[in-house]
């Protein structure tokens, strides 16, 4: 109880309430009065009491520090103290502290950055009630298999989901969801929006509940109707309360709104959902019910809440059951069901090809997170350390002062302390900057919009900034602190020699070699990709080249409710009669626009390999601009013959021209078991699967006639408008059908955007990191040199000839700079090997061992390195030895 | 004998301080130091540096409460009184040191007899 008086009455005169100093020094020289008056009044004359009053005394000022350490909070006193003092010292060397502070904000913050959007992307769960008992279902398959896919090839279809949902006892619902891009025609003019067709359950299985009116409920699958997002409806409708009722145009159907979502949530994906409609009715109105009755299509996602009291490993076991119901009717095919807890990725990217993908941008992102960290913490410590070298003497006098060495470091603490929080206040900028940077580039709201500074993200800086400063700083922190005081003060030498330190310097300009050299190397590479990725060859022509596509039809085979089965034909012979087509034809795939899987054997593989295939008619190729390496194409005619791309040819029967007249197995229509097709002709594997990677073996397949090609392309001159054209031609035909027209370069663009800002990113942190690197090795460097001065003059004054000592100076810097190329080169050959076949499909087909971006990097960090130690040996040879022997830094 | 600032020291010590506040009455702590040192016979000797704290721990404890008063010979001095609570404390703390000096003085003789 007394303590706790005593320690609020010491708070209170630590704030300034009670005794000021002037105070204590009145009562304290009052005593030494009182102590003379008596000492005169014994006998004393005057001064000699006075006298003997101040010798018995002692020192008044450290009486009343002694004092003051009782009166407030002593460690409280000295925290604020080394602080302010900190602060004060920090001002005298501006230069070095702005870059300190710069170096450690820059990482900071794109460290925190990049961590957050990892984050709330790839861990976070979504944003519903109890969002860990969300699960979302993915598909893989084994065996013979032929499937339509348009978006993942983990989806479900429709009547796999209702299979699904009337087999499942774990899940308490399950939902099925098909994101897409539709017209929304407004009052005034024609917008695109994010809808996603769900269905009727899929806000019950989320429990997300309405910010106005209401949501989605069972019957609602049949009715034309709409529930907006809070965001589209404030921002986009303005936000007017009479919204309920109101009728939307999206693409050709009319929905009528009767609810908008609570805000919080924007999806169950990585980008935002302004509207949400039924599945069922949507896709009828879009003209693609034939897809709710087409078993082999991959087009849903599907998310699912365990029900009450069952775990995910039970649902998963559960799935395995319901998996072999979907491979009843699809004899020799294995279907595995894959439970994962849901975040805004896709379904099913852990567990599909593309893992490694995942895995990579996982690793690549804390790979990058950890070189920032550690090439900013090398650096602040090479800093620390030059700091540290040039105020040894300031420190010895201090020292010799009689502070101790505890109180030093300390003070040293506090520097870093308050390095570290400026650090981390400008990496919650540079962060935020990022955010508003990654808002302006990639403008899909979604969880990228939502991300903002808040406690966390300055919590992370914090901790990431404290980190890097206790981890790098210490050390060099407590070297400064253990200076040899004696041999400062007489100035012996600008700096002791002393092997730890001269050991660490080393280490740290090796570490930082390593680093930057990575990260050049990376940004390097991704620089070149971004390059490539501005001229992505697809192998054929990409200028002038369309697609029209019809609504989405299902696979072909299967009847579509709106459109006659030859509207894409007659789009295309409309499309042939006009000025400027130069080749029109029929694709069921656009390029880039999805892929057909399907298992084929023939040539010298026994058991079926999963390969992609499409069909296309003569003028497809012809379209491309693709030229037959063998044979010849097929007819339409010819239901049984069959083009392979060049992969397919190598991969089966070794080479192109032996492909020619060969059999090829693939799965025939459903339950009918295998069919045989001949090969007539073979292509060259161009690109149209994914951009900047050879096409995988691929079969084409003549279109037939009681085919349903969907798409039109369309090779065009120069000055012709193709969009307007073909709408002219639909409207001719008026056909009522909707048509969407890509041109191919526009398609690149945006297939290319993420890799682009991927590469302008990695650029960025690659010239950040060359710049930080290049600062901090200069330092270091320069700085090792400058404090082999006096070496320098004794050597010259024993009389080595100038060009050895540079030599020396110059190599031993060397040495440090090699053991980083080194380790580094070391490092980037192993991740490469062990990287590279996925790593190239990011980098555009390039090498990730590419000697050109090693060469250049190593060359950029040699460069520095010699000029930070050359110039300063320079100077120390120039002086006369005398002078280098008096040498002070 | 010197009163450094070993915690024996500075807990006798504040007993000490209370005992003479509580004899003598509100006092500067000149006085208080000459007095300790008096009563000692000369044997300890008070250093300002540890008296002033001694007086400041207890006035944050509540013990004593100080202010600027004039002493007998008309100087300004800061004088230093016992509270009510400072009253207890002398009481419990003396009844402590006695317990504590029977204890070891017991303790001591009986060693000495052996």
């Amino acid at each position: 109880m007394r303590r706790l008086r005593a320690f609020i009455v010491r708070l209170a005169s630590f704030l300034g309430f009670g005794r000021d100093d002037r105070d204590i020094a009145d009562e304290l020289l009052a005593h030494r009065e009182m102590a003379a008056a008596e000492y005169q009044r014994s006998g004393l004359a005057p001064d000699d009491a006075r006298r003997r009053a101040a010798a018995e005394f002692g020192s008044l000022a450290a009486t009343a520090d002694a004092y003051r350490d009782r009166r407030g909070i002593l460690f409280l006193e000295h925290w604020i103290r080394d602080g302010a003092y900190a602060v004060r010292s920090l001002r005298r060397s501006p230069g070095l502290v702005v870059s300190m502070v710069l170096v450690l904000g820059l990482g900071i913050g794109l460290t925190t950055a990049i961590a957050t959007v990892f984050h709330s992307v790839v861990w976070q769960g979504l944003a519903v009630p109890e969002p860990d008992r969300v699960v979302k279902l993915s598909l893989t398959f084994e065996g013979r298999i032929s499937r339509h896919v348009s978006g993942a090839h983990s989806g479900f279809s429709y009547l796999e989901l209702a299979t699904y949902r009337d087999a499942t006892r774990a899940l308490s619902g399950v939902a099925g969801v098909d994101i897409e891009k539709v017209i929304w025609q407004s009052d005034t003019d024609l917008q695109s929006v994010r809808a996603a067709l769900v269905t009727a359950d899929y806000f019950r299985v989320l429990r997300v509940g309405p910010a106005r009116g209401r949501v989605l409920a069972p019957n609602d699958a049949r009715q034309p109707v709409a529930v907006i997002s809070y965001r589209f409806w404030r921002e986009t409708l303005g936000g007017r309360e009479d919204v309920l009722g109101r009728p939307l145009v999206l693409d050709r159907g009319t929905y009528v709104v009767v609810g908008v979502t609570d805000a919080a949530f924007t999806g169950t994906d990585v980008g935002a959902i302004d509207v949400w409609l039924p599945l069922e009715a949507a896709s009828t109105l879009r003209g693609n019910a034939g897809a709710l009755s087409e078993r082999n299509f991959s087009w849903l996602e599907i998310v699912g809440r365990l029900a009450p009291d069952v775990s995910a490993a039970a649902a998963a076991a559960e799935a395995s059951v319901i998996a072999t119901d979907f491979d009843r009717d699809n004899p020799g095919r294995r279907t595995t069901v894959h439970v994962e807890r849901a975040t805004r990725l896709e379904a099913g990217l852990s567990v599909s090809p593309d893992k490694t993908a995942l895995v990579g941008a996982g690793a690549a992102a804390g790979v990058v997170i950890g070189l920032l960290l550690l090439i900013c913490g090398s650096n602040v410590a090479a800093l620390l350390l030059a700091r540290g070298a040039s105020r040894h003497k300031e420190i010895a006098v201090r020292v010799a002062l009689g502070a101790s060495r505890r109180r030093i470091t300390q003070q040293l603490a506090a520097e870093l302390l308050v390095i570290a929080l400026a650090g981390a206040v400008t990496g919650v900028l540079v962060c935020t900057w990022a955010f508003q940077l990654v808002a302006i580039w990639l403008p899909i709201g979604g969880v990228l919009g939502t991300l903002a500074p808040d406690g966390r993200v300055f919590g992370l800086a914090l901790v990431f900034s404290l980190g890097v400063a206790v981890v790098f700083g210490l050390a060099p922190a407590r070297q400064a602190a253990g200076v040899d005081c004696l041999s400062a003060l007489k100035g012996e030498g600008a700096e002791p020699i002393r092997l730890p330190a001269m050991r660490l310097r080393r280490l740290l300009i090796s570490i930082q070699v390593a680093v930057s050299l990575i990260l050049l190397v990376v940004a390097a590479l991704l620089g070149r990709s971004l390059g490539r990725a501005l001229s992505v060859d697809p192998g054929y022509p990409t200028h002038g080249l369309y697609f029209a596509e019809l609504n989405r039809a299902s696979a072909s085979g299967t009847e579509s409710t709106v459109g006659s089965p030859t509207s894409a034909r007659q789009l295309r012979d409309a499309m042939g009669s006009q000025p400027g087509v130069v080749v029109t034809g029929l694709t069921a795939i656009a390029p880039f626009r999805g892929t057909g899987m399907s298992s084929a054997s023939g040539g010298t593989t026994r058991d079926p390999v999963l390969v992609h295939y499409n069909s296309a008619d003569e003028g497809y190729f012809r379209a491309l601009g693709v030229t037959l390496l063998a044979g010849r194409f097929a007819g339409a005619q010819e239901p049984d013959a069959a083009l392979v791309n060049a992969s397919l040819a190598r991969r089966f029967w070794g080479d192109a021209r032996a492909a020619v007249d060969q059999l090829l197995e693939i799965p025939g229509p459903r339950r009918m078991g295998p069919r045989r097709v001949r090969v007539v002709g073979v292509i060259p594997a161009v690109q149209t699967t994914d951009i900047g990677v050879r096409d995988e073996p691929t079969y084409y397949l003549p279109i037939a006639d009681n085919d349903t090609p969907r798409v039109v392309v369309v090779r065009a001159a120069d000055q012709v408008s193709v969009p307007r054209v073909v709408l002219e031609a639909v409207r001719a035909l008026d056909r009522g059908t909707l048509v969407t027209v890509h041109s191919l370069d526009e398609q690149l663009a945006r297939a290319t955007m993420p890799s682009r800002l991927g590469a302008a990113i990695a650029g960025l942190i690659g010239i950040l990191a060359l710049l930080v690197a290049s600062v901090g090795i200069h330092g270091i460097v320069a700085h090792a040199v400058v404090a082999r001065t006096r070496e320098i003059g004794i050597r010259l004054a024993l009389g080595a000839p100038r060009a050895s000592v540079l030599r020396v100076v110059v190599r031993s810097s060397m040495v440090s700079v090699l053991t980083g190329v080194l380790a580094g080169g070391t490092l980037i050959t192993v991740i490469g090997w062990s990287l590279s076949a996925k790593v190239r499909t990011l980098l555009f087909g390039l090498n990730p061992m590419d000697p050109t971006a090693c060469a250049a990097a190593t060359a950029c960090l040699a460069g520095i390195v010699c000029a930070a130690a050359y110039l300063p040996a320079r100077r120390a040879l120039g002086l006369a030895p005398l002078d280098a022997l008096r040498h002070e830094t | 004998m010197s009163l450094d600032k070993t915690d024996i020291w500075q807990g006798t010590l504040a007993l000490m301080v209370l005992k003479t506040l509580e004899m003598l009455g509100p006092l500067h702590g000149f006085g208080v130091a000459r007095r300790i040192e008096q009563t000692s016979r000369h044997r300890l000797v008070l250093n300002p540096g540890t008296l002033y704290p001694t007086l400041l721990k207890l006035e944050q404890e509540g013990y004593i409460t100080s202010a600027w008063g004039v002493s007998d010979n008309n100087r300004r001095a800061r004088f230093y009184r016992l509270t009510r609570a400072g009253r207890t404390q002398l009481a419990r703390e003396t009844r402590e040191w006695e317990t504590t000096t029977d204890i070891l003085a017991a303790f001591l003789s009986a060693k000495g007899a052996q």
